[in-house]
């Protein structure tokens, strides 16, 4: 494709296509199913995703549609009632979703490592930080631990956080927000994983704060050229730091793509919903933001046909009964039986 | 302009006093809120914005008396709400209103969302009769976006683009003049997001409502504001018509806090030098000397440590208190 990206180069962006070769992971035909009161609750429904070497994928949608689901699926760590029913997570050609509960103990936090949106209730509050750096370490990487603490005490230099040799012995409710984010992120990094899942890993952060936890993670990952998966709701953080976006809705893909092509030229309605529903600097204030309307769906009892017939304002008889699947639109991927673009250049 | 603003705030001080940690040493103060000025003309909006911690909260509540000022003055239709004593308030309540962060936590979990809404109607005896008020309890929740059907309810039933929805016909039950949000949509999905900020638009022009719309996301603030104040350890550091922040900031502590908004174009965002500030914000119990940004600015000279600088008028409506802007 040969956008030209030549006026930042330090972002690592690859041109945006599906990059060639074989996926780092292959997630195919996910379903993650909980069983509650109200019935089945089909938190992830169908889901196929590939995640290449080297790139950022961002998965975007609104709350409850999948996409934490979708990262605890790749850990292995659903809640209780939560089981991946079906399907399977093809990490380096192995199967997750078949590996024994001691295979995924090395597996993660060594492989694949995750950052949680709230790293008070991700992080020990009885432990230091310096041990739970280092045991991680310890385990994964089979440190001593005089070792274990020398890179710890390296991890959260390169980190950022001031001092860090008196930080060490610190506990996790002696930092703020942004360098609790700081700490999780030297864990996650810590075992140098090939792939990282970040759930929101700055949506209770402060702007600037966002910004820098932001660009450390994104500076990070290209210097030991790891995989990331990003999970956000706002489309303004894809825009500024991933390749590819996927947007989800009800437990599925609806859209897929190069960032440029997705945000600039969306296909789905939804996509261009939750676009619209953030204002932009083109937008005159107090014009009325273009929005989704509703509520998104009981994922105990969906709809028929399109899931997301019942907000989306083109919908027709046919959304009604069939389910669009997939399809090929430019360089992108969206599954509507209505696809027009909103923004064409 | 030339009418006189509906709400003036003048050298708004609030200070906190934290329990004594030592015999010895004087308790330690929080300056929370140390000197505030501006203004808010009738059916304006005026966003406030900044980190956590710059006082922004604070302000919002001072200047409705839920908490009482240090020092300064708080106009109201005139009146001086900081001299006025709690019963003499009382009379002022019903035109002040405020919406809140998280609609969950300002609602009773006990008491259904028909009697949440009528509450404020019964107290300031708005309505005669019960038969009245639930009249005006379904007129409020249609208005809203609400199914009045659902007024027997208790608010776990909702979910938070909803309950934000109550809030936002609790504040507006006795027919308010001035609205102080804060973050209201700070904890919801961006379609929904999109949805309470269009309502809030719509009843403002219908009410001819005066917000103070407290928040730290500027794409928001850009949408909803007519002049936008900056706010950075209590002092505010930059205040100007919306746009022309956004196009020309000139404070340090603002230029950088647009630099980092993470806008939904990918061009603008590859484009965007970020300035990325220094460390955190500095602590409001011991705030540096000077200019309180000199710390963190990247463009500070000795000056700055030294001498606090003034807000003054740069161009005619726009205001910021830096020695080098």
């Amino acid at each position: 494709m040969g956008t030209d990206r030549g006026s930042q180069p330090e972002i690592p962006l690859t041109d945006g296509t599906e990059p060639d070769g074989i996926p780092l992971l292959q997630i195919k035909a996910l379903h993650t199913q909980f069983e509650t009161k109200q019935g089945t609750v089909r938190a992830v429904d169908g889901l196929s995703l590939d995640l290449y070497e080297g790139e950022v994928l961002g998965l975007v949608g609104e709350s409850g549609c999948g996409k934490t689901m979708t990262a605890l699926s790749i850990m292995r760590l659903l809640p209780g009632n939560g089981q991946a029913v079906a399907g399977e997570i093809k990490f380096e050609g192995k199967n997750l979703l078949e590996c024994s509960s001691e295979e995924m103990k090395r597996i993660r936090g060594g492989q694949i490592a995750m950052v949680f949106q709230e790293p008070m209730t991700a992080l020990t509050p009885t432990m230091t930080i310096g041990r739970q750096i280092s045991e991680a370490m310890e385990i994964h990487l089979d440190l001593s631990r005089d070792e274990a603490r020398e890179r710890a005490l390296e991890l959260l230099e390169h980190v950022g956080i001031p001092s860090p040799r008196a930080r060490f012995d610190n506990y996790i409710h002696q930092f703020s927000g942004g360098m609790r984010q700081r700490v999780m992120i030297a864990i996650a990094f810590s075992c140098e994983p090939r792939l990282l899942l970040a759930d929101e890993p700055t949506t209770a952060l402060d702007v600037t704060v966002q910004a820098q936890i932001l660009d450390l993670i994104k500076q990070l990952a290209q210097e030991a050229g790891m995989t990331a998966l990003f999970i956000t709701h706002d489309m303004g953080i894809v825009a500024g730091s991933c390749d590819r976006v996927a947007v989800m809705y009800a437990g599925r893909m609806v859209e897929i793509g190069p960032v440029d092509d997705v945000l600039l030229n969306p296909r789905h309605p939804y996509t261009q919903g939750l676009l619209g529903s953030v204002p932009s600097l083109d937008s005159k204030p107090g014009d009325r933001l273009f929005s989704v309307s509703g509520l998104p769906p009981d994922l105990a009892s969906l709809p028929t046909g399109c899931k997301f017939w019942p907000r989306c304002p083109l919908a027709d008889d046919r959304c009604r009964e069939e389910e669009p699947m997939l399809e090929q639109y430019g360089e992108s991927q969206a599954a509507c039986w209505k696809v027009m673009p909103l923004r064409v250049e | 302009m030339d009418e006189q603003p509906l709400l003036s705030v003048r050298e708004l001080v609030k200070h906190f006093r934290m329990p004594r940690r030592s015999l010895l040493r004087p308790a330690d103060v929080v300056r929370a809120v140390d000197g505030v000025s501006f203004d808010i003309w009738r059916g304006k909006t005026l966003g406030l914005v900044g980190e956590s911690g710059c006082g922004k909260t604070t302000t919002g509540r001072t200047i409705l008396q839920l908490m009482r000022a240090t020092s300064g003055s708080v106009h109201f239709g005139g009146t001086d709400l900081c001299q006025l004593s709690d019963k003499e308030l009382r009379g002022f309540r019903n035109g002040m209103q405020i919406i809140f962060q998280d609609p969950y936590a300002s609602l009773d979990p006990r008491m259904t969302i028909g009697k949440a809404i009528a509450e404020p109607l019964m107290i300031h005896k708005l309505c005669q009769t019960r038969d009245e008020a639930s009249e005006r309890v379904q007129a409020l929740m249609e208005r809203v976006g609400l199914n009045p059907y659902f007024n027997n309810r208790y608010p776990h039933e909702f979910s938070g683009g909803q309950r934000q929805r109550i809030g936002i016909a609790r504040a507006l039950a006795v027919d308010p003049d001035f609205v102080v949000l804060d973050e209201p949509v700070s904890s919801l999905d961006v379609s929904i997001q999109a949805q309470i900020l269009n309502l809030l638009q719509d009843l403002q022009d219908e009410m001819e409502l005066t917000y103070l719309f407290i928040a730290h996301d500027l794409r928001v603030v850009r949408h909803i504001s007519d002049r936008i104040a900056v706010m950075y350890l209590g002092l505010i550091v930059e205040l100007a018509q919306g746009l022309e922040i956004y196009d020309a900031p000139l404070h340090p502590y603002t230029q950088a806090l647009l630099s980092a908004v993470p806008w939904t174009d990918p061009r603008l965002a590859r484009k965007h030098q970020r300035i990325i500030l220094e460390g955190e914000v500095s602590s409001a119990v011991n705030p540096p000397s000077g200019c309180r940004f000199h710390p963190r600015c990247p463009i500070a000279e000795e000056r700055c440590q030294v001498e606090s600088p003034e807000l003054r008028e740069v161009q005619p409506g726009h205001w910021v208190a830096c020695h080098l802007a």
